[in-house]
């Protein structure tokens, strides 16, 4: 199943001549975008903990009407109970102990790197061989 | 509960795909591009914007990594990576209900979106198809997220549909706006890394 794979003729033309010149050219310009993607990612994770609301997002606010009638511990307490699985995460809600806005710019910049090196090692391993990988 | 397990099977199906879809379609191009958008899309969903009645909302980016990627599955890989990333390191989320979540935010935004975009992009230009696409992919699953609390038991279900919908009517338009916006960006500076169309320039 290969949804994807180029359904005109231009496309697998450049697809097949970007792969002839092993993509050295390429390689550069997907430095760029890259950085400029990382930038704006970095960018906005400092930024995130000042800028962003606290007002609760469309999912809490719909249950803090219809649930909590307003009262948030209302809802904690009922999404607590229907936990199933006690799990406790290390960095609970982007913030770290004692550190105010520096544990919370630090613990979104700090994700935002993890999944970028995540996701680029796991995509690696995954990625189809390149026929000009030396 | 057992309706969490039911939407871990059906994330672990879909999971199962887009991993098929990497191993086919995942060359030395697009490995970097997946992790900056991944980053991207960590980075973006923690910038709630208040809406209203106080209440806020983010962009997802299923849609827009989808339609960058030329594929659904790219969308459906990256929110995965980001939900369990947020789940486990964060709390964000839980565990139990990730599975519901992947499902959500990863397969029914992705498959609604990324669909209508493809439907429209001919008729509409690249831009708007985009736009729409990242709306409705978000609308729609937000409605489905109210069946399922009202499926567990927990909202009833006009009402939720009801907020829920009007919520998210409101925080589509920002998910659209930057969904057609970064899409018309990467479009502009690198035609050959989406598959383009000739017609697509919008």
């Amino acid at each position: 199943m290969k949804k994807n794979s180029g359904n005109n003729a231009a496309n697998n033309a450049s697809r097949n001549m970007s792969k002839d010149k092993c993509q050295n050219k390429d390689k550069n310009q997907n430095k760029q975008i890259f950085l400029i993607i990382i930038v704006i990612a970095i960018v906005l994770a400092i930024l995130a903990p000042f800028l962003a609301s606290s007002n609760p997002d469309g999912l809490d606010a719909t249950l803090l009407r219809l649930v909590g009638g307003g009262d948030e511990e209302v809802v904690d307490e009922m999404v607590a109970e229907n936990n199933a699985l006690d799990y406790n995460a290390p960095i609970s809600g982007y913030s770290i102990d004692g550190m105010g806005k520096a544990g919370e710019v630090g613990s979104i910049l700090g994700g935002t790197l993890l999944i970028l090196g995540l996701t680029f090692g796991l995509s690696r391993i995954m990625k189809k061989k390149c026929n000009c990988r030396k | 509960m057992w309706q969490c397990a039911i939407y871990w099977v059906i994330a672990v199906v879909f999971i199962s795909g887009s991993i098929r879809w990497a191993r086919n379609d995942l060359d030395e191009m697009k490995v970097p591009l997946l992790a900056a958008l991944a980053a991207g899309i960590f980075a973006i969903q923690a910038m709630n914007i208040p809406i209203v009645a106080g209440a806020s909302g983010h962009v997802v980016g299923a849609v827009m990594a989808a339609i960058i990627l030329g594929s659904v599955w790219a969308g459906v890989l990256l929110l995965t990576l980001v939900l369990v990333v947020q789940g486990v390191l964060f709390g964000d989320g839980g565990i139990t209900v990730m599975g519901a979540n992947i499902f959500n935010m990863g397969i029914i935004s992705c498959f609604v979106g990324f669909y209508t975009y493809k439907a429209l992009k001919n008729k509409l230009g690249q831009f708007k198809a985009s736009f729409i696409g990242g709306w409705t992919g978000l609308f729609i699953s937000s409605l489905a997220v109210a069946v399922e609390l009202f499926i567990a038991g927990t909202i009833p279900l006009k009402e939720g549909l009801m907020l829920m919908g009007g919520f998210h009517v409101i925080i589509g338009v920002g998910e659209g706006l930057i969904t057609a916006f970064v899409v018309r960006a990467i479009a502009s500076s690198r035609p050959d890394i989406m598959n383009p169309t000739e017609e697509a320039v919008a």
